[in-house]
């Protein structure tokens, strides 16, 4: 069944928060066993999925997967999330020393098996997977400041490793919908350095390319304060924004066509993850209320919740929504 | 002065190069350092800093404005110190143990420099012993710390405590920044200050040592 049907059978208060690390304090495993077996991963969600019924699955969130696939060092310590180590790529000839490689003989492939576990179990709800968004992925390569440096100061260079990019980007994508996923979630953290100009021209353009090769409900999800690049993003074609608790939402409804799906926006570490309760029901209550006449909204997380974070502050999300529910 | 217009509008637009040339010809023409610094080198970056945060210009526009800063900075560094122009005040910064990530420390850094500030920079991974160590080895003003991941955001406390036990926290004043900080996070641990953003963190390293 595809994402949107799935989705009509939900009701009108859609809860999806960006959660899969929290996942960990259910299973008792270690962030690192999770991104580096899928089985784990699969049982970890499949505890987070159990407990709070949410109407859209995701895995859990990892930056540094693709840059490893590529080669590139990452740091995997037992608890925290897996970080790029080293930024190699300086110029055309280091680019040109990396190749495609098959998704399946990489740690993309815990990704592959947990999606595949995801979309076969769960029959009920939507399974997205992520991938990294072209401009992040690049910034991974070089490094984040020279990536940035180089939008003005070698914009030739930067789109090869843009090209080159998105096309691993596109060749994992596809290898995911194949396993099962029903939408894609790009996550552009670096995409919020950039003015909307360049954020057109080095990231979005990719992800608009990604969009249409796809064929599936594609969203995109950018870390910080993206007010400005709102437009940009729609652009892209994607079929739903993703925001972080910077923006308000609610005001920028109106600028976002109804058939668009908005995600957000709770802050992840100050309300949910170390807020009180009271605090996450608060802006949960103010977000629907808010953002009620639109049907396009998903309740959910800025951005992704941190391992540590108070379970039961995730469940008064759902516990918010149930009331608006039971309302209607 | 019309050469200082001439550096404060190179660096605006991130051209190093002419920003060293003509930090070369203002003091050959005898103007004096500092005035080459306030009138040329601050001032370029102080128009960034206000344009960064009123969304005129963006990330990578800073960091070529202040690699343009730095170019200026080079030829004016050796002559500043002997010529008895002071900073403003010393600042070190780095990112805390556990966490890679440098870009918004990078940032706050050429804000404060481009105030007027000398900072150090401890670099990123940085643990408790070496900002001990490194507030004890120089007269440190500010020490100021940033932090990317929720992982790490705790780990300022232990960098507070380990420099209240060092007997240091009299003698300095302490920053915290990054994604996940909070105006309330750095009240909790006892920090001094909080900055949302790089321009308001230099603005806040001039609140707490009391200096314009």
């Amino acid at each position: 069944m595809d994402f949107y049907k799935k989705l009509s059978n939900r009701g009108t208060v859609l809860v999806a928060p960006l959660m899969g690390l929290p996942g960990i304090q259910l299973t008792k495993t270690t962030i690192k066993e999770n991104l580096e077996n899928a089985e784990i991963q699969f049982q970890t969600i499949k505890k987070l999925k159990g407990k709070f019924n949410p109407d859209i699955v995701f895995p859990l969130m990892d930056l540094s997967v693709e840059a490893e696939a590529l080669g590139l060092k990452i740091k995997k310590p037992d608890n925290e999330s897996f970080t790029v180590e080293e930024h190699p790529i300086k110029n055309i000839s280091d680019l040109k020393q990396l190749s495609i490689p098959d998704p399946k003989s990489t740690r993309l492939a815990v990704f592959l098996e947990t999606v595949k576990k995801m979309s076969r179990e769960f029959t009920d709800i939507p399974s997205v997977a992520y991938t990294i968004g072209p401009y992040s992925l690049a910034g991974l390569l070089s490094g984040t400041e020279n990536t940035a440096m180089n939008t003005v100061m070698q914009p030739e260079f930067l789109h090869e490793t843009l090209k080159f990019v998105t096309e691993l980007i596109n060749v994992y994508g596809k290898a995911l919908i194949e396993a099962g996923a029903e939408g894609i979630c790009i996550l552009e953290p670096a995409g919020s350095l950039l003015s909307p100009q360049m954020f057109e021209e080095f990231s979005g353009n990719y992800i608009k390319q990604l969009k249409q090769s796809w064929k599936l409900p594609v969203f995109l999800h950018i870390c910080g304060n993206t007010t400005n690049i709102i437009p940009k993003m729609l652009e892209t074609a994607c079929d739903g924004l993703s925001l972080d608790s910077a923006v308000d939402i609610i005001n920028m409804k109106q600028n976002i066509p109804e058939n668009i799906l908005i995600f957000g926006n709770i802050n992840p570490v100050a309300t949910i993850a170390y807020g009180s309760r009271e605090d996450v029901e608060r802006e949960a209550t103010a977000l629907i209320e808010g953002m009620r006449h639109g049907k396009n909204y998903v309740l959910s997380s800025g951005c992704d919740i941190p391992a540590d974070a108070k379970l039961d502050n995730i469940q008064a999300m759902f516990d918010i929504a149930e009331k608006y529910k039971m309302g209607e | 002065m019309e050469i200082l217009k001439k550096i404060s509008e190179n660096l605006q637009t991130g051209n190093a190069p002419k920003v060293g040339e003509l930090v070369n010809k203002a003091l050959q023409q005898g103007v004096s350092p500092k005035d080459i610094l306030e009138g040329g080198l601050i001032d370029g970056m102080n128009t960034i800093g206000v344009k960064f945060k009123n969304n005129e210009v963006y990330v990578p526009e800073v960091l070529i404005a202040a690699r343009a800063m730095h170019a200026g900075m080079d030829v004016l560094k050796p002559i500043l110190s002997d010529s008895g122009v002071e900073p403003l005040g010393k600042v070190i910064i780095g990112t805390v143990k556990g966490d890679l990530h440098d870009i918004g420390k990078n940032l706050v850094k050429m804000m404060m420099e481009g105030a007027g500030f000398e900072v150090i920079d401890l670099g990123v991974d940085v643990a408790a012993d070496k900002f001990v160590e490194a507030v004890k080895e120089s007269k440190t003003d500010i020490l100021a710390m940033s932090a990317l991941l929720t992982t790490t955001m705790p780990y300022m406390r232990t960098v507070i405590e380990a420099i209240e036990k060092a007997g240091l926290r009299g003698q300095v004043k302490i920053m915290v920044g990054g994604a996940p900080i909070t105006d309330n996070f750095a009240k909790e641990i006892n920090a001094d200050g909080y900055a949302p953003d790089a321009a308001s963190a230099a603005e806040k390293c001039k609140e707490l040592l009391k200096v314009s």
